[in-house]
């Protein structure tokens, strides 16, 4: 009995001991990917690209996970934390500068092959180096436009779209007394991109995040002229109702809806336009200026992680997902500016009006700074001027609050 | 609890120094001994871990680096949006909690009346609790929408002039609003408690009285309230826990905002480490509020335990 139990065990063992083998000659390394969606359509995107990879490298398997944004930043803290991190995560590009000054990025200079730099659109690749390394890849790119209504437009009398804030502000006004339910412009004041939505002014009036002197340009004199800008709207009441309650997916809700007249936003809204919009007839044009034209422009990235085992292999994914047809296959899905030169020249960007604003835009943009504590600055911004919309605080007291915020964060660093 | 409940036997065991006893009494303890160190571990390890991270320097991504005291206390402390945070919890517990009690004992003595239908009414007043408490929340941010929410469609359907209402726009009715779902959560459970409560109330008491000739307000008043108050005292501290904790109508609602006046101090922890990656400023808010919750799960423990010598009498 006992012979029968050891050959047994020999046996069982010599079976286990060939299904491992195999096994491990064979091994694949498996790159884990990490994407956040923009859209339905981002996850099976990538997950086909992922197929096509792993078909033409038998030696390497990507998996590839997709996540929501809103849960993104706070599975990546965990996860880099607990040491379960991804080989390749996307991000918000204003993330990253605390993630790599914390080093949990891996530099991807040197993992790059001779060339492949030189393939971006210097502008976009440029924003995620950081301290003479690049810690990731621009893997979407956005510049913002002013969206109009046309009907509304012209039942209210305006034959062109405004191209400066005085005339943008008349427009808002004949618009808004079209009707109970219509409103002029829309202004933003909750939840993520307020602080963006008051950049436009602030960079249309001359202002900037980062004053001369490396302190805070939130109290500028041009700050509060933009500020004021925008007050003047709420005053005459020419926005929708409730700025400090309306969130960005409200205003693109009220546009879709044909309600609202102008709204400033991305190229993202084509596609809300294209499934909730059908039959409202609008245009996109540049943001209306003040004394420079300007606009916001915002990168994601995706990078590889420091924890990774497998960098040159999670790489070598990268480079084939920032080939030039890839690309442009996603560019077309999600909406986004091209990031590649190649993708520049393209006709569905350059031809297309829905498309031609953000390129045009493009070098005019300018960029949210790469602060580890930037998260926490334009909170602070975000607060006060929530407190300035709502009437409880002038825009210089207000402005001079969150300056304030944003010049003791510098100086802890 | 179960140490101070243990120590009778146990102590009753030593002072017999009978060995059959003594031995039992360990064989009681080793086949215990799994299921402490299990809570041990689960329980204490992650308490732990937040006493550890809330006097370090955490990096963003959770590496402990030096030693830093009460460094993040007092810049925890020391951050106004805190302080008016713990402000806003004081608020939001005492209102959404009695507001419940409010709410709940008239609901708990009307479906303890024997009428038709009152197994539909009970489930009904139960429904909400089977429903998560995030989707309650979207659903109300939905149906609080100025320009497509059921509210104002309905407001505006009877003739009042609420068209485009902004309801999360002002702080002051945001938090309002976020203060009535929170009652509407709770009271299910607090309307179960009350009705196990009622239940125990021997039908012979009412009996007796009305044969005295007491009114209805009357035996409410001297019979009822007396008898149902160690099970008020339960729901309300029990309520306490769950309310300060909540976190899902108020983040889904308005996040906190407009300009921090509906943060409470679990969204404000929430924010602190994983929108601005200040993890040991987080540990040291948790710290706080877990010396709060402390004090009332002590409390609680305390009523337990005066019931439960009550009822063994």
């Amino acid at each position: 009995m006992a012979k029968r139990l050891l050959g047994a065990l020999i046996f069982g063992s010599a079976v286990a001991m060939a299904a491992l083998q195999p096994t491990s000659t064979w091994a694949k390394d498996v790159v884990r990917v990490r994407v956040a969606e923009y859209s339905t359509k981002t996850g099976p995107f990538f997950q086909g690209l992922a197929e096509k990879f792993n078909a033409a490298n038998p030696d390497i398997e990507v998996k590839v996970e997709h996540l929501p944004w809103p849960e993104m930043q706070q599975q990546l803290v965990s996860d880099i934390s607990a040491g379960t991190a991804p080989d390749i995560s996307h991000m918000a590009t204003r993330w990253m500068a605390g993630f790599a000054k914390d080093g949990a990025l891996a530099p991807i200079e040197s993992l790059m092959s001779p060339g492949f730099a030189d393939t971006f659109v210097p502008t976009y690749l440029d924003l995620q180096k950081q301290d003479g390394h690049t810690w990731g890849l621009p893997i979407a790119a956005s510049a913002r436009g002013m969206f109009y209504n046309k009907k509304l437009l012209e039942k209210a009398g305006i034959t062109n779209p405004p191209k400066t804030w005085d005339e943008a502000f008349e427009a808002a006004k004949k618009i808004d007394a079209l009707g109970d339910d219509i409103y002029g412009m829309g202004m933003q004041g909750k939840d993520l991109d307020t602080e963006g939505y008051w950049f436009y002014s602030l960079w249309t009036h001359g202002g900037a995040i980062i004053g001369p002197d490396g302190k805070s340009g939130f109290a500028s004199p041009e700050a509060v002229a933009a500020t004021k800008n925008y007050l003047r709207f709420i005053e005459a009441k020419a926005t929708q109702p409730g700025v400090t309650g309306s969130s960005r997916e409200d205003l693109q809700n009220l546009f879709a809806a044909g309600k609202l007249g102008i709204v400033l936003s991305g190229p993202w809204l084509n596609a809300q336009m294209a499934e909730q919009g059908k039959d409202i007839d609008y245009g996109i044009s540049q943001i209306p200026i003040s004394t420079v034209s300007a606009t916001y422009g915002v990168t994601d990235t995706i990078s590889i992680l420091e924890t990774s085992k497998v960098k040159p292999q999670a790489m070598k994914f990268l480079e084939y997902i920032f080939s030039k047809e890839n690309r442009l296959e996603f560019g077309k899905l999600e909406g986004f500016v091209p990031v590649l030169k190649s993708e520049s020249t393209e006709p569905f960007f350059t031809d297309n009006p829905k498309m031609a604003v953000f390129l045009e835009m493009g070098p005019v943009a300018k960029f949210a700074p790469l602060f580890p504590r930037w998260e926490e600055m334009a909170d602070g911004l975000k607060s006060e001027l929530a407190k300035i919309y709502a009437g409880e605080a002038t825009p210089e007291a207000g402005l001079q609050a969150a300056a304030e915020k944003m010049n003791a964060l510098l100086a802890e660093k | 609890m179960s140490a101070i409940d243990s120590s009778t036997p146990i102590r009753t065991a030593t002072l017999r120094r009978s060995g059959a006893a003594q031995s039992n009494s360990l064989f009681a303890l080793i086949l215990v001994a799994p299921c402490l160190l299990l809570s041990v571990t689960v329980i204490g390890y992650p308490i732990f871990d937040v006493i550890r991270m809330s006097v370090f320097d955490v990096s963003r991504i959770g590496i402990v680096r030096e030693f830093a005291g009460f460094g993040n206390f007092i810049k925890t402390f020391s951050d106004p949006v805190f302080v008016q945070a713990c402000w806003q919890t004081l608020v939001w517990t005492v209102a959404v909690v009695g507001g419940t009690m409010l709410v709940s004992i008239p609901i708990a003595l009307i479906l303890n009346e024997d009428f038709y239908g009152r197994t539909i009414a009970r489930t009904i007043v139960l429904l909400p609790w089977a429903i998560s408490l995030a989707m309650t929340a979207v659903v109300w941010r939905y149906v609080v929408n100025g320009d497509f929410g059921t509210l104002n469609m309905t407001l505006s359907a009877l003739g009042l002039p609420f068209d485009g209402y902004p309801w999360l726009a002002d702080a002051r009715m945001a938090f309002i609003l976020e203060i009535l779902v929170g009652i509407l959560v709770s009271v299910p459970f607090t309307v179960t408690i009350l009705l196990g409560g009622l239940t125990s109330i021997p039908e012979t008491l009412y009996e007796a009285s009305a044969i005295d000739g007491a009114s209805p307000l009357h035996s409410l008043r001297y019979i009822t309230m007396p008898l149902l108050w160690p099970f008020m005292q339960i729901a309300i501290v029990l309520n306490v826990i769950y309310v300060f904790n909540s976190f899902p109508i108020i983040w889904i609602m308005t996040n906190g905002g407009p300009s921090n006046r509906t943060d409470i101090l679990i969204t404000y922890i929430y924010k602190q480490a994983f929108a601005f990656g200040k993890l040991g400023n987080a540990a040291a808010g948790s710290v706080v509020m877990f010396a709060m919750l402390l004090v009332f799960a002590v409390i609680y423990l305390y009523l337990t335990k005066a019931r439960g010598a009550q009822d063994d009498v």
